[in-house]
């Protein structure tokens, strides 16, 4: 059955996370702007996740414009059948694509994400030591 | 102070009174004129005075800012305890200006049509007397007595008529109106003071030739001294090239009558205008803001920390695009390149070392307000904010008082080729503009 709310996408995708991250916390505020998911991996590189139903040009603008403070940046969405055009958009700004497989009930990696090169210092700082401090939810 | 067209007056608008510091500290002798709205002055008038005074015969005017009776009620009221009421400074404001507007002002909107020679000649006599007594009469005694000048000093550069906004629904009322504002004022002018007219204008007036055409042939009538201008959320930056020559157009329109002209609200572009082009005699903007403006205010939203690019003369976002710009040029790479290629100011320099990253990031600081958990600007970062754009404002004007048009041409084609293949924002005025004055330097 079709995900009604993002946080029924975000719920199915914490299996996932769980394998993937080392730490990770939701809502991640940065500046102006809150980024849904933020986690370290194994390897400490900073992976940021925006979930989306519907609108996923939006979540590749808003995964654009916090780059700067990511190593590696992906949309999670259900699956879709134009997935092709969406993969090849997000290979643009050198984005990820996670979709979730209703019959498997799982995440896959459709595409994986570019690792950015510069970054904004101070804002890496800023996102590992609130991931390390547990963040507003102190998950993980 | 002579005002005339060319001169490159940089004209600061007074905005709210924590912005004093920044008129009377290090760049007290940076503007050479200084704007205040007229409620401002009304809500506070010995403070206001007791600021003015202290500013030490530096030139100011007062926006009587009439055109407030004529907007949407909802601009000059305010909700308290689920009913609306009239702002205060508003209040005062309206009580000084005369019966209809008193009556009026929260009950319903000053149409131009209501006005009878009755009421515009009262309209007239209160607002010229409260711009030019408002100030002098409001310094408290004590004070005039450590003043080492005339206190007579205190009054204003020029005074203003009052006004109407001119929109193009209502157009022959509204110009009929500031017309007849315009000439009553100039009779009566028995202050010695020059007498400006204010022009607050909607966009559409200047993008219609038939519009502006009509405009300058009813203002041949007035004998005024010169004239304001404020083009209704007209930004430099954004606008496309067709709006940009229109403004031109209309200014080498306006320029015939041969008075002084001043862009109340302009970016670097009508800095320009107002050197050796001579359209304008100054620009006015503020304290980090106000280089466009809506008549009709937008309030409210989360305000955004911003970063002044001199080389671009635009404030961008701080987060993402003014450290992606740094990022993608490689200009956060060390204090020297930081210097060169980017901002070389005294806030700048004093405030940028080795680890550029992190000490630009102070232009940037964010606190998280425990009212409603929002991230707003540090005042650390905002006031480093404000002094790199004052001081990078003041290079500006500096730069087109004393350049000719040519050499601005010059720093203009270097710029614009830097901005060229910025891929995180895009500054796309700065071919606009450089079409445009190479255009009109071509036709002169």
């Amino acid at each position: 059955m079709p995900f009604q709310y993002e946080t029924d996408l975000e719920k199915a995708a914490t299996p996932f996370l769980d394998r993937i991250l080392y730490k990770y916390d939701w809502q991640v505020p940065l500046y102006n702007r809150v980024i849904d998911l933020v986690g370290l991996d194994f390897d400490m590189n900073i992976i940021g996740v925006e979930f989306k139903l519907r609108n996923w040009r939006k979540a590749l603008e808003q995964l654009q414009s916090n780059s700067n403070s990511l190593d590696y940046m992906y949309i999670c969405i259900p699956k879709v059948n134009f997935i092709e055009k969406i993969k090849k958009e997000a290979s643009y700004i050198g984005a990820g694509v996670l979709v979730y497989d209703y019959n498997l009930n799982t995440i896959i990696i459709e595409q994986k994400s570019r690792k950015r090169g510069s970054k904004w210092e101070p804002n890496i700082e800023y996102i590992k030591d609130y991931i390390k401090k547990g963040g507003k939810n102190g998950n993980k | 102070m002579a005002i005339s067209n060319g001169n490159c007056l940089h004209i600061m608008l007074f905005g709210t009174f924590n912005e004093n510091k920044y008129f009377l500290g290090d760049y007290k002798d940076s503007f050479d004129l200084i704007g205040f709205n007229a409620n401002i002055i009304a809500h506070a008038s010995a403070g206001m005075a007791a600021f003015i005074s202290s500013l030490q015969n530096k030139s100011y005017f007062i926006d009587p800012q009439t055109y407030g009776f004529q907007q949407p009620l909802k601009t000059i009221m305010r909700k308290k305890n689920d009913s609306w009421e009239i702002k205060s400074s508003i209040k005062k404001l309206a009580e000084r200006y005369g019966s209809l507007i008193k009556q009026k002002a929260g009950k319903s909107r000053l149409r131009p049509t209501q006005l009878s020679s009755d009421v515009i000649n009262e309209v007239c006599i209160n607002v010229l007397d409260f711009e030019f007594d408002i100030i002098q009469s409001s310094l408290k005694d004590d004070k005039k007595e450590f003043l080492d000048y005339d206190y007579t000093s205190l009054r204003p550069q020029f005074l203003i008529s009052p006004y109407f906004y001119i929109e193009p629904d209502d157009f022959d009322n509204e110009i009929d109106a500031n017309i007849k504002f315009c000439n009553k004022s100039t009779s009566i002018n028995k202050y010695g003071i020059p007498l400006f007219a204010e022009m607050i204008i909607h966009k559409d007036i200047i993008s219609d030739d038939k519009f502006v055409d009509a405009l300058i042939e009813k203002y041949k009538e007035c004998s005024v001294d010169g004239f304001l201008l404020w083009i209704d959320e007209f930004s430099e930056i954004n606008s496309r090239k067709p709006f940009l020559e229109k403004y031109i157009s209309f200014l080498g329109k306006l320029n015939t009558f041969g008075k002084p002209i001043i862009n109340l609200h302009g970016s670097f572009l009508s800095i320009i205008l107002s050197g050796e082009i001579s359209l304008l005699a100054g620009v006015g903007h503020g304290i980090e803001y106000g280089e466009y403006r809506p008549v009709v205010p937008v309030g409210g939203g989360v305000p955004l920390s911003k970063f002044y690019f001199p080389n671009f003369y635009e404030r961008v976002d701080y987060h993402p695009d003014a450290t992606d710009i740094l990022l993608e040029k490689n200009w956060a790479k060390n204090k020297k390149t930081y210097l060169s290629k980017v901002c070389s100011c005294n806030m700048c320099k004093s405030i940028i070392s080795n680890n550029v990253q992190k000490d630009f990031q102070q232009y940037g600081e964010l606190k998280k307000s425990e009212k409603n958990q929002k991230m707003y600007p540090t005042s650390e970062a905002m006031d480093k904010s404000r002094r790199h754009y004052l001081n990078t404002k003041i290079i500006e004007y500096e730069l087109c008082r004393n350049s000719t048009l040519e050499d601005i041409l010059k720093e203009q084609k270097i710029n614009k080729i830097l901005s060229d293949d910025i891929i995180s924002h895009s500054f796309d005025h700065m071919n606009r503009w450089l079409l445009i004055l190479e255009n009109f330097k071509r036709k002169s």
